[in-house]
């Protein structure tokens, strides 16, 4: 029986996990039923559900915004890394400027000069190519930190090694740099993705049509709040959740002894 | 090997590791550096390999300088087998992968050649069963071998050891040297940085003491140890040999 709950093991038999997991659960169920009972929320759920395309639609831009930003942040995040490690002091420079600006401002703000200032100036005018662009800029400055960290994982002596071999530059970052990368970078990279597919929801600001906007207009037409926004948290869940649970499979995959 | 240095010397931050040693070491099959820790030995075998440029002087094996120039200097890196003090494999590869992969992408062997080379190697050295396992699930002794393999599987001209058995127990020490002691009987040539001297006395064919970046006394192993001519060296032998 005690077996079940206590383990001093950093991963536990998955019984046990999976047990403590519907434990977990089922607490968070007992609070939330005792909080609704208490403010004694009547729910009505037919208006929102008249308006079951128009979630759907938010949900499928959202998801389209996110993937199309994920791989160009992941792009832009190694161009960046690279331009940190650059031997040409210049793009070291634009690096460093590039993710402190990102880093040090709210993703709030970048949108609206974006849009209105900088996508107007370069005639990016389509706000939808507009908004992927923003999250990718943004993302990618966070991930451009998490590969540089994940280059600079790789000692010295690995790159010492390499070079009485005879490897090349290149051929150190294929073979030795990149596959322990990937590896170092994985847990902090899923954050961050997760983190990008959140984000996407300040994009409602400038008029996209993705799931939170259309669930706010779905919350204006229908008056039933919360109605209009758990489906929304839910949404979120069903495309963040597969990403956590991808990225602990391929870290298992993955792992070596030291 | 035959090994000549010209008022080699090397720095870092301020503080001098060699100060512009010379030496010149007639042709032989083994070199021992010896010396107490931090007296530049490994900073030596550095240069030699082509792997730390020197703030002056120079380098010269086998009659051949240390090249300067980076296509050289790649091209002079590829025909030694530099085996490290902490065996220095890749930990993300497998044994075997760790040896093949100089040979396929330095060497130009194709992959069946070079998986055949690896495994007859690994098989000599009692190392096959291990083979695919990845450097954290092997011990110490074992990744240093499989190390001294991948630096033998590229046929060098010349192997350079840095200090091969400090990080070692007694007991992985001797697998260690008996193999290099085997690959001496094959006539393999080395340069060997050593704490061992009881090892370098039976390896080597001539012996460089150093002490503080300086070359005290160089010579055959036989006099070196057997009657070395300056205190330092002498104090030096004494102290270790006594236990």
């Amino acid at each position: 029986m005690k077996a079940l709950f206590w383990s001093r093991q950093s991963t536990p038999p998955p019984r046990a996990m999976a047990l403590n997991f519907l434990l977990a659960l089922l607490v968070l169920s007992v609070i939330f039923y005792v909080v609704f009972g208490t403010v004694a929320y009547e729910w009505r759920w037919d208006g929102v559900w008249d308006y079951r395309a128009k979630f759907l639609q938010g949900w499928v831009l959202t998801v389209a915004i996110s993937a199309a930003a994920l791989v160009m942040s992941l792009g832009i995040g190694m161009l960046a890394a690279a331009m940190h490690r650059a031997p040409f002091l210049p793009l070291r420079a634009m690096a460093r400027v590039y993710v402190e600006l990102i880093r040090s401002t709210p993703l709030l703000v970048q949108i609206l000069i974006f849009f209105y200032i900088v996508g107007n100036a370069f005639g990016v005018t389509n706000r939808y190519v507009a908004g992927v662009l923003i999250l990718s800029l943004f993302s990618a400055a966070y991930i451009s930190e998490i590969f540089r960290a994940g280059i600079e994982s790789v000692g010295e002596t690995q790159w010492e090694t390499g070079r009485a071999l005879g490897l090349t530059t290149p051929q150190m970052y294929r073979f030795v740099v990149i596959p322990q990368m990937f590896r170092q970078v994985l847990p902090p990279l899923t954050g961050q993705l997760v983190s990008l597919v959140k984000d996407s929801s300040l994009l409602s600001v400038i008029a996209i049509s993705e799931f939170t906007l259309n669930a706010q207009e779905v919350n204006s037409a229908t008056y039933s709040t919360l109605e209009s926004y758990l489906p929304l948290a839910v949404g979120y869940l069903i495309i963040t959740l597969p990403l956590s649970l991808l990225t602990r499979y391929m870290e298992g995959r993955l792992a070596y002894g030291n | 090997m035959q090994l000549r240095l010209e008022r080699l010397s090397k720095a870092f931050d301020g503080h001098t590791v060699l100060h512009s040693v010379s030496v010149s070491v007639p042709p032989c099959s083994a070199v021992a550096i010896i010396g107490p820790s931090g007296c530049g030995k490994s900073t030596l075998l550095r240069i030699v390999a082509g792997l730390l440029p020197p703030d002056s002087g120079k380098a010269e094996v086998d009659g051949q300088a240390v090249p300067r120039e980076a296509a050289a200097l790649a091209a002079y890196r590829r025909r030694l087998g530099v085996v490290f003090q902490d065996y220095n494999l890749f930990p993300h590869l497998t044994a075997h992968r760790n040896i093949t992969l100089p040979l396929t992408e330095v060497h130009g062997l194709g992959v069946e050649e070079a998986n055949a080379r690896a495994g007859k190697l690994l098989e000599r050295f009692g190392l096959l069963r291990h083979a695919h396992k990845r450097p954290g699930a092997l011990s110490g002794g074992q990744r240093q071998r499989v190390a001294i393999v991948r630096a033998l599987a590229i046929q060098p001209q010349l192997f350079l050891f840095d200090e091969p058995t400090s990080a070692l127990d007694p007991e992985m020490t001797v697998e260690v040297l008996e193999m290099i002691q085997s690959l001496k009987e094959e006539g393999a040539r080395f340069l060997l940085v050593t704490h061992e001297l009881a090892f370098a006395r039976a390896v080597a064919d001539r012996v460089v003491f150093l002490s503080e970046g300086r070359i005290e006394e160089a010579g055959p192993a036989a006099q070196v140890f057997g009657a070395p001519r300056h205190p330092a060296c002498q104090r030096f032998i004494a102290r270790i040999l006594k236990y």
